[in-house]
């Protein structure tokens, strides 16, 4: 009954999967350092001139240091920039850890306390910017500006939505299907274009025996995106904000479970607050600042290079 | 076949049956090569009858109409020991389920009567434009059939008369040829995912009894799920490098949104003439209110 046409032949050209061979050195652009953060050994980078702001980027779920390759020449330029591996992820420190949002928000309120960090603008995308939320929302001093990229958290979901997708979640991580949909997620977030979600894939530093912790924090990291939401949250943030999406976003599950886009209830739920500025790049997906680089890299830099407006009007 | 909640628990439980089988395997084994063997053998015989079951269940759930039982298994409870105010309450459901169920019944037979004069071609998955183009009076007809039992049918519930108007049968038709594209590409969506699940299972199982043959190491509990994530990926990297899976992804999310347009639409027609408001006016209201509140930001930064 089914129609029947065959599936057409792999592209010609390797495989890039997420989960590399035990042993195989992934290097990044940038030189990697180690900073220990309440005993958690945390990989970064640090570029750019230091007597700047300080740009600190925070990538999203499943992902890494390198998904910031295109924009740290450009924005170092004029800023220091530094780009966190979150623990679970990269060569930063993978274990057991509880991977809940406000665990990491204090781990990253603790970073730029450690480093003595001054001028902190938090770049964060996706998972990345709903823990900058908290972060800047727990310890504002800390922080004196955010970019927010594709955020996660905003969405309203009803509670039995929360529960479907956590159900959904640990299905994953039960049918061994972790790194693939870590996999489906860079594809459908780079617009099904296989060459730009295979380079990025290609980049991340995720191994194949680690693949119980891999799919543990993956698991954990979902619970608190759906059970940690922003959305009370985000109307209290004192400081100036600049939110940028891609039109073409398809990765967050509203998609999906409503019919509106994600791109629209950004527009309705944070375009009224009057510290946030909503920037949508048009034929870009979740993986924006990656695919759309330069417009990316041109729309952060004006928003630095303005006087930004901020709740506090003293 | 035993019955779960929902396709998820049964997911979850047989593969948390095969790692736990697994990690009896490893258990039992210990050094004995002839006794492993025998056990890879049974495990993987489970696995492939585990995905089987798994397959049968999500393929079961399109027919079946078990899905109602526990609401109609509440009611007969209710019934057997009832208090008087659930049995008033219980009066008015089963006045409802009964309309309901002969509302649905000459709804079915209206169907059947009318596919019977489009022939061997009608149900055959055959597009329904090319149905609708073929045979337009038979299809037109069905329409007015179909409009002539809801309009008979939901009387008793609503008390409407004449309140439901034919439609354009060209915008019938290109709605359900929309649902019918869906219905299509879904299953093949589901088809090529579960095709290539149990062509992962499959290698993986061959692997890790190849091993044993060679007399290697047995590899433990985390080695064996940490191999299975990796087998996965790489036969589902496979799969997305398929242009079929791209362009299915992409029609499916396509599809699905225009057929929850499409069905807010035909709901909104409905409830039109009750006196509630629609998701429409207050998506006018948001509107209007957010033009508003962003007019008085500019001003506000503006004074700044």
């Amino acid at each position: 009954m089914l129609r029947s046409s065959p599936i057409t032949e792999p592209y010609n050209r390797e495989l890039s999967l997420c989960a590399k061979e035990p042993g195989v050195v992934v290097n990044y652009k940038y030189r990697v350092k180690t900073v220990n953060i309440n005993e958690i050994e945390l990989a970064f980078t640090d570029t750019g001139r230091p007597k700047n702001k300080t740009l600190i980027f925070l990538h999203g779920i499943g992902s890494g240091i390198p998904v910031w390759d295109n924009n740290i020449d450009e924005l170092s330029k004029t800023s220091r920039c530094i780009a966190i591996d979150l623990p679970g992820h990269g060569y930063s420190k993978k274990s057991d850890f509880t991977y809940s949002m406000d665990f990491y928000a204090g781990i990253l309120n603790s970073f730029i306390s450690t480093l003595q960090l001054k001028n902190v603008v938090v770049v964060g995308h996706s998972m990345g910017a709903q823990i900058a939320v908290i972060a800047a929302f727990l310890k504002p001093e800390l922080i004196k500006n955010l970019v927010l990229v594709s955020p996660a958290g905003i969405e309203p979901y009803f509670f039995h939505e929360r529960s479907y997708l956590a159900n959904l979640m640990c299905a994953i991580s039960y049918s061994g299907l972790s790194f693939v949909n870590n996999r489906l997620t860079f594809l459908i977030g780079c617009c099904y274009n296989h060459a730009y979600s295979d380079e990025l894939i290609s980049k991340l530093a995720f191994y194949k025996n680690e693949g119980e912790k891999f799919s543990n924090m993956l698991l954990k990291s979902t619970h608190g995106m759906l059970f940690e939401p922003v959305t009370d949250i985000i109307n209290k943030i004192q400081q100036p904000c600049l939110v940028l999406i891609g039109e073409k976003d398809k990765v967050s599950p509203y998609n999906y479970l409503r019919y509106e886009s994600y791109t629209t209830l950004i527009d309705k739920v944070l375009g009224n607050i009057s510290n946030i500025k909503v920037i949508r790049l048009k034929d870009a997906g979740h993986f924006l600042m990656y695919q759309d680089a330069a417009l990316f890299n041109t729309e952060i830099l004006k928003y630095l290079s303005t006087k930004p407006h901020s709740k506090n009007k003293e | 076949m035993e019955t779960k909640e929902t396709f998820f628990d049964t997911w979850t439980e047989v593969n948390s049956n095969m790692l736990n089988n697994w990690k009896k395997t490893i258990s039992n084994i210990k050094q004995d090569r002839e006794e492993a063997v025998n056990m890879i053998r049974k495990l993987n015989k489970t696995c492939i009858d585990n995905y089987n079951k798994l397959i049968q269940h999500v393929w079961g759930n399109f027919s079946s109409d078990k899905m109602n039982i526990p609401f109609f298994s509440v009611i007969n409870n209710e019934t057997k020991n009832p208090g008087e105010d659930v049995l008033d309450r219980l009066k008015d459901v089963h006045e409802l389920l009964n309309q309901y169920n002969v509302f649905t019944y000459s709804l079915i037979n209206t169907f059947i009567n009318s596919m019977y004069s489009i022939g061997p071609e009608a149900g055959n998955f055959l597009s329904f434009d090319s149905v609708s183009k073929k045979h337009p009076h038979i299809v037109s007809r069905w329409y007015i059939e179909l409009l002539n039992t809801y309009q008979k049918s939901l009387n008793p519930f609503y008390n409407f008369n004449n309140y439901f108007s034919l439609t354009d049968p060209r915008i019938c038709t290109s709605q359900a040829e929309t649902i019918n594209k869906y219905q299509i590409k879904a299953s093949r969506m589901q088809f090529i995912l579960s095709n290539t699940s149990l062509i992962a299972l499959e290698k993986l199982t061959a692997e890790i009894y190849q091993r044993i043959i060679n007399n290697k190491q047995i590899p433990n509990n985390e080695e064996f799920y940490n191999e299975w994530l990796a087998v996965n990926e790489k036969e589902f990297a496979l799969l997305f490098h398929t242009e079929e899976y791209v362009m299915l992804q992409e029609d499916l999310v396509s599809l699905h949104s225009e057929i929850c347009k499409m069905n807010e639409k035909q709901l909104e027609g409905f409830l039109k003439p009750l006196p509630i408001t629609l998701k429409s006016d207050l998506e006018e209201i948001h509107k209007l209110n957010q033009d508003l509140r962003t007019r008085i930001s500019k001003l506000e930064n503006e004074m700044v």
